[in-house]
This record gives structure tokens, sequence and C-alpha cells, in this order.
């Protein structure tokens, strides 16, 4: 699902020329988000995730994916939702994003949506929580509104280079 | 008998303003002098023509039209504009005594009647002129103190000016629809609705403030949902049920939560007690009277959700800068 060059397309970066992107769209509390299908690299079922002591509280703990140590990211917490139980429709997405892979997981994960970005619009310019920031968009689908993430800012540079250094 | 008669009193008359125009001429040093500071004592030293209008009587610099013979006898009068306390005015002043210097060296022509004629003329002339700057002077005296007074006022932390605030302008007689949010009936003048719609469902969005409630899609516009009564009042508890109606606000993309529908009522201006200063709540327009429900400022409102501002924060902000 990934590309090697989903990097260089920051998914906050919405054309307003009409162009179709494709967005995985995945459940989290009574909401539906999308992310940038480009910055998506598999959807994980849940397995167990080692905590790591000393770790931020919005760091659920690291996964062995193949080999490799991926950090999973409470979703829930990152967003301000309540926390909720894991159960079979429990994901992890990994995710790629300008600075590293990470893990974060999701309710459900649902499908794959063509968006024309003309029909984005962008949410009101309220609050000062740092998560607002989190939402690049919103878009009509099927009679209900689709948040869009930018993944890019889920964590600030700090957070980054912390997650980075787990 | 009557042309003697005559010529003795256009005698008297030339003596009497060859007398006046000596009488400016003698002290050369006191009058010619161009440009001189605003001094009080300066102008009033050499008047000696009869009845010459007291300096002291002129109460403003706003200079009433006088009739044209006492024209003359304010030329002497001109220089106690110097009493006004505004440094521009002395300054606007200085330039009318070197005025009155040119009119000095004007008057070294032979004195005739027509010499004095244009003296007269020059005098008119330069009191118009001195009337125009120093109402010219007083205005901008005046802009200047409001800019002062604007200044003065704490900067709006949150964007709010309430230099800017304006209340409703309505006609005599406007149509108001009542409604009641969370057991609270507020009005809102009709002309200033967008609609009122029932919506399925409302997706709310992380991250915002708790008057916040979602955004809905009312025919393809997103529609940002506020929790009326949490907005206006913070410490109201939060709603576990949507609201089943919204009233958007204008062609914005904002709405206000409704329980119930009243109905509208055409109600006159007298009818409300109008708020004459926006205070910590330039979103009440005033109070409708007979209801006794507040009257929303619909135009204020939406300038404040536009930038994310709640009854909260505009208190706060009130009471740091009382």
């Amino acid at each position: 699902m990934a590309n090697e060059s989903a990097a260089a397309i920051p998914a906050g970066d919405l054309e307003k020329d009409g162009e179709l992107k494709r967005w995985v769209t995945f459940q989290l509390d009574k909401e539906m988000y999308g992310v940038n299908v480009m910055q998506v690299r598999e959807v994980l079922r849940y397995s167990d995730i080692a905590p790591v002591p000393g770790a931020p509280a919005y760091v659920l703990g690291i996964i062995n994916l193949r080999g490799n140590v991926v950090t999973v990211i409470d979703t829930r917490m990152r967003f301000g939702l309540p926390s909720a139980d894991i159960t079979d429709s429990t994901r992890i997405m990994i995710i790629e994003s300008e600075k590293q892979v990470i893990g974060i997981l999701v309710d459900s994960v649902a499908e794959v949506v063509d968006l024309n970005s003309a029909d984005i619009d962008d949410t009101p310019n309220v609050g000062t929580e740092e998560s607002a920031k989190f939402i690049c968009g919103v878009c009509n689908r099927e009679n209900e509104l689709l948040i869009l993430i930018d993944l890019n800012k889920l964590l600030s540079e700090e957070e980054w280079q912390e997650v980075a250094n787990l | 008998m009557s042309l003697s008669h005559q010529d003795k009193e256009a005698q008297t008359l030339l003596n009497y303003f060859q007398q006046m125009l000596a009488d400016r001429l003698d002290p050369p040093s006191a009058e010619a002098a161009p440009a001189q500071p605003a001094v009080p004592a300066a102008p009033a030293a050499p008047v000696s023509a009869p009845a010459p209008a007291p300096v002291e009587q002129m109460p403003t610099p706003a200079l009433q039209p006088q009739p044209k013979a006492q024209e003359q006898e304010r030329t002497h009068s001109l220089p106690t504009l110097e009493r006004s306390p505004t440094q521009s005015l002395e300054q606007l002043l200085q330039s009318v005594e070197a005025a009155a210097a040119v009119q000095t060296e004007v008057k070294t022509e032979p004195e005739t009647a027509a010499a004095v004629k244009t003296k007269t003329q020059t005098a008119a002339d330069t009191e118009t002129k001195t009337r125009r700057a120093v109402q010219q002077s007083a205005q901008t005296a005046a802009v200047r103190t409001e800019e002062q007074t604007v200044k003065a006022e704490p900067a709006p932390a949150l964007g709010f000016d309430p230099a800017q605030w304006r209340n409703l302008d309505t006609l005599e007689e406007f149509q108001t629809l009542f409604f009641i949010a969370q057991g609270v009936r507020f009005a809102v003048p009709l002309i200033d609705l967008g609609g009122i719609f029932e919506y399925d469902k409302l997706t709310t969005l992380f991250g915002k403030p708790d008057w916040y409630l979602g955004m809905t899609d009312i025919r393809g516009r997103k529609i940002n949902v506020v929790d009326t009564l949490r907005w206006v009042s913070p410490e109201a508890e939060a709603r576990e049920e949507k609201y089943p109606y919204i009233i958007a606000l204008g062609q914005s993309k904002w709405a206000l939560g409704c329980d119930e529908l009243e109905g509208n009522k055409t109600i006159s201006r007298d009818a409300v007690k109008w708020r004459q200063t926006p205070g910590s709540r330039p979103w009440l327009a005033g109070i409708v009277k007979d209801q006794r429900c507040a009257l929303l400022h619909v135009q204020a409102l939406i300038a404040l959700f536009d930038k994310g501002i709640g009854n909260a924060d505009l208190e706060r902000e009130f009471e740091q800068s009382a």
C-alpha cells in the first residue's frame, strides 16, 4: 500500500483543483477519519504491544514488525478521546510520516475512498488545543463527514525525536 | 448745510481710520514683527481704537459670522486667538501674525479711503482664512484627541475591538425569532438568519472548545454548530443529546443549537432595551422587555465564533482590562 515517494507528499497539502486523492478511512469513537493512502504502509490486527518504561503517555509501546521495532501511538489519547477496550476490529495502522514509521491504534479500518480535493473543506480555526491542528479538512462522504488527518502533525518535532529515541 | 455736514462726517470717519492705522503702525517693533510667539499680552497693547472688541470676549476659536461693519474692528482682535491652548493653534496664529505684518506693509501706501477699503478687504480675507484655518485646526485637534482616546483603551487581546462595536441597525419594527436552548429563551432578528434546519448527524471534531458541538452537512454546506447555552454560560452542564434544530446565522458557517422554536413576532424598537456599549457581552444587542430575553447580535456572534472566542474569554478579558 505504501510508496517510497509518499513521504514527499504532505497529507495536509490539499489541492483545490479538483484532483482526486485516495484516503484510508478508519473509525475512532463515533467518527470516521481519513489519512492519505500514500502514508499507510500496512494494517495489522491487534497484537500485544510491549510497554516501554518511561515513555510518554501517548506511546502505548512497541511492536516487532518483521524484525523492526515500531512505536505504537495511542490515537485516542492523542485526539483527546476517551479510551476504549480492545475489540476484534481494533487495528494497528503502520504509517510512514515525513519523520519516521510509527503505528497508530484505531478502532477499525473501513475502506479506501477517492475524494475530490475540491470537496474538502477547512474546519473552523477555533480552540487552542494542540490536537486541533491534526485535522486538515472535512469532506462529505455518504451522508456523513469524514475528518481528514494530517499525520505529519500528529507529533511535534520534539515528540518525533522522542519517539525515535525510545 | 446738509452737504457740509456730510463732508464733516466723511472727514471724521477718515480721521478715525487714519488714527486707527497710525495706531497700528506706530509701534512697529511690536506689530510688524513676524511670527511672534503666542504671548497673550503682545496683541492687546496697541489696541487704542474706539470700542475695540475685547480680546477676552471671544469665547472659542470657532469664529461666529459678524456684521460687515464690525469686521474692521475685528482685525484688531484676531491675535486674541493665541489664547487657544493647543499648540497647533498657536502655530496657526503665528502665521496669522505674519500675514498681519504683510498687511502692515500694504498700509504704508498713501492713506486714502481706497486704501482703507483695501485694508478692510484684506483684513476680511485674513479673517476668513483664519476662520477656516482655526476650524481645520480645531478639527485636527479633535481628531487627535479622539485618536488618543481610542489608543488609551486597552489593546484587544482577543482580537475584539470594542470601539468598532455597533448595535443592530433595525427598522422601527422588525421580525424576531424566539427560541429556547436548554430552557433559556433567546431572540434573534429574523433578517439576520440564514435558515432553520433539522439535521441527522453531527460530526464532532476533537481539540475544539466545549461550546463547539461539531459540524453538520446542510445541503452541501458544512455548518458549525454551537452549543448556545454553553457558549453564553460556560458553567452550564454539558449537553448529552444533540439539539433538534439549528439556526444558521446569516450566510456564515455558524449555527446555534435550539431545542424549541417559539415562533417569530414583530416587535418595535421600543420593545427592546438596547445596549449602548458592548461591555463584556458584545453579542448581546439588548433585552426584549416583554419576553425578558436576550436579543442576540448576530454579526458580533459570527465574528466571535470565527475567532474562536467564547463568552468566558470575553468576561476574562473584560475583567483584566477593567
